[in-house]
């Protein structure tokens, strides 16, 4: 009897998470008995997920596979707006190239490229100008706990030169090859140091 | 004065009392308590005292789960992702609710035991009978001012 009631109180002990309550940690990992939807990177009951997909949102633009294939981003000013571009890199597709010209008569101009992408799947790198970006190049400061991982670059460059900007898979986190694709958010903007 | 006079006027009327027939022949019934041995009463407070403290380390599992627990559950979307450090909360959590499901159980069954074993083994207490054989023998010992009243029986 006293057993019982022991296992009856204790039943209130046991964690309760609902599906969609928390995001996909690294490789996908979530909660007992939940699994990471590829949709979305949200965890949910194994019967509601959906394979992974770059969505609807997507603003790269396909081939940009290599350097000569590069997307073009245009129309920087010295000192520009962000430019925001939304891609993937699904299983099929490990990098992407942008290329962009820092205008003719710019002084000292500093690149400022950032990439959010959900901790969920597989690492993406930046390259520009030969420099490999990081998190620590974000500002130092802690990344968010909000399933997304961050990494920053920052370069001069120079004025009336063409730039191209890598994006790619690091092999890190891919879930031993079943999680190897990932969808960002790259932004890119030009200033004054 | 007054009262070393009837001093024995008193004591002669207790003689009489002590010497009346009622109530001479009737047996006196004393009922004596069993006691527990010393072997027996450890083991009583070996039992309890076993339950005690393993439901005390059941309380203490059951509340390190509680608030484990409280860490990571959740009943609506949280925006956060799901972590090592959540994995491990979680973990907790469960280990020390099975931990505390064993505690209470164990300390529960000794607790049980041991009052089972108080019931079982509590001591049958003794009935001693007193006969008073044929009337008591009233005595009188005088003392300073007064006397002392007493009897005495065989048995």
């Amino acid at each position: 009897m006293r057993a019982l009631l022991a296992i009856a109180l204790l039943s209130a002990c046991a964690p309760e998470i609902v599906q969609g309550a928390y995001l996909c940690g690294p490789e996908q990992s979530c909660p007992e008995g939940q699994a990471c939807n590829g949709a979305d990177n949200v965890c949910v009951l194994p019967g509601g997920v959906k394979p992974f997909e770059c969505g609807d949102k997507i603003t790269e633009v396909e081939p940009n596979n290599g350097a000569s294939a590069a997307q073009t981003i245009a129309n920087l000013a010295c000192v520009s707006p962000l430019i925001q571009i939304k891609g993937c890199t699904p299983a099929t597709d490990a990098e992407d190239w942008y290329a962009f010209d820092v205008p003719v008569g710019c002084g000292a101009t500093v690149a400022t490229v950032r990439i959010d992408f959900p901790l969920a799947f597989e690492q993406l790198s930046i390259e520009l100008a030969g420099k490999t970006g990081s998190q620590a190049d974000c500002g130092g400061t802690a990344p968010p706990d909000d399933g997304s991982d961050t990494v920053c670059l920052s370069t001069p460059v120079t004025a009336g030169q063409r730039y191209t900007l890598r994006v790619a898979r690091s092999g890190v986190g891919d879930c031993d090859g079943e999680c190897a694709f990932n969808r960002y958010s790259l932004s890119l903007q030009l200033g004054t140091p | 004065m007054v009262l070393s006079r009837l001093t024995p006027l008193a004591c002669l009327v207790a003689l009489a009392a002590a010497r009346a027939p009622a109530h001479a022949d009737k047996d006196i019934v004393v009922e004596i308590p069993g006691e527990r041995s010393k072997e027996n009463k450890l083991l009583l407070g070996s039992l309890a005292g076993g339950g005690l403290l393993i439901g005390l380390l059941g309380a203490y599992w059951h509340l390190d789960s509680r608030s484990a627990s409280e860490d990571v559950s959740a009943d609506s979307y949280t925006g956060h992702a799901w972590t090592t450090e959540d994995r491990e909360a979680y973990d907790r959590a469960e280990r020390s609710r099975g931990r505390a499901i064993i505690a209470y159980s164990a300390g529960g069954l000794l607790l049980i035991g041991a009052a089972v074993l108080y019931m079982v083994t509590e001591p049958e207490s003794e009935h001693a009978v007193i006969r008073p054989h044929g009337r008591g023998s009233p005595t009188v010992t005088p003392t300073d001012g007064g006397a002392l009243l007493g009897g005495t029986w065989s048995f």
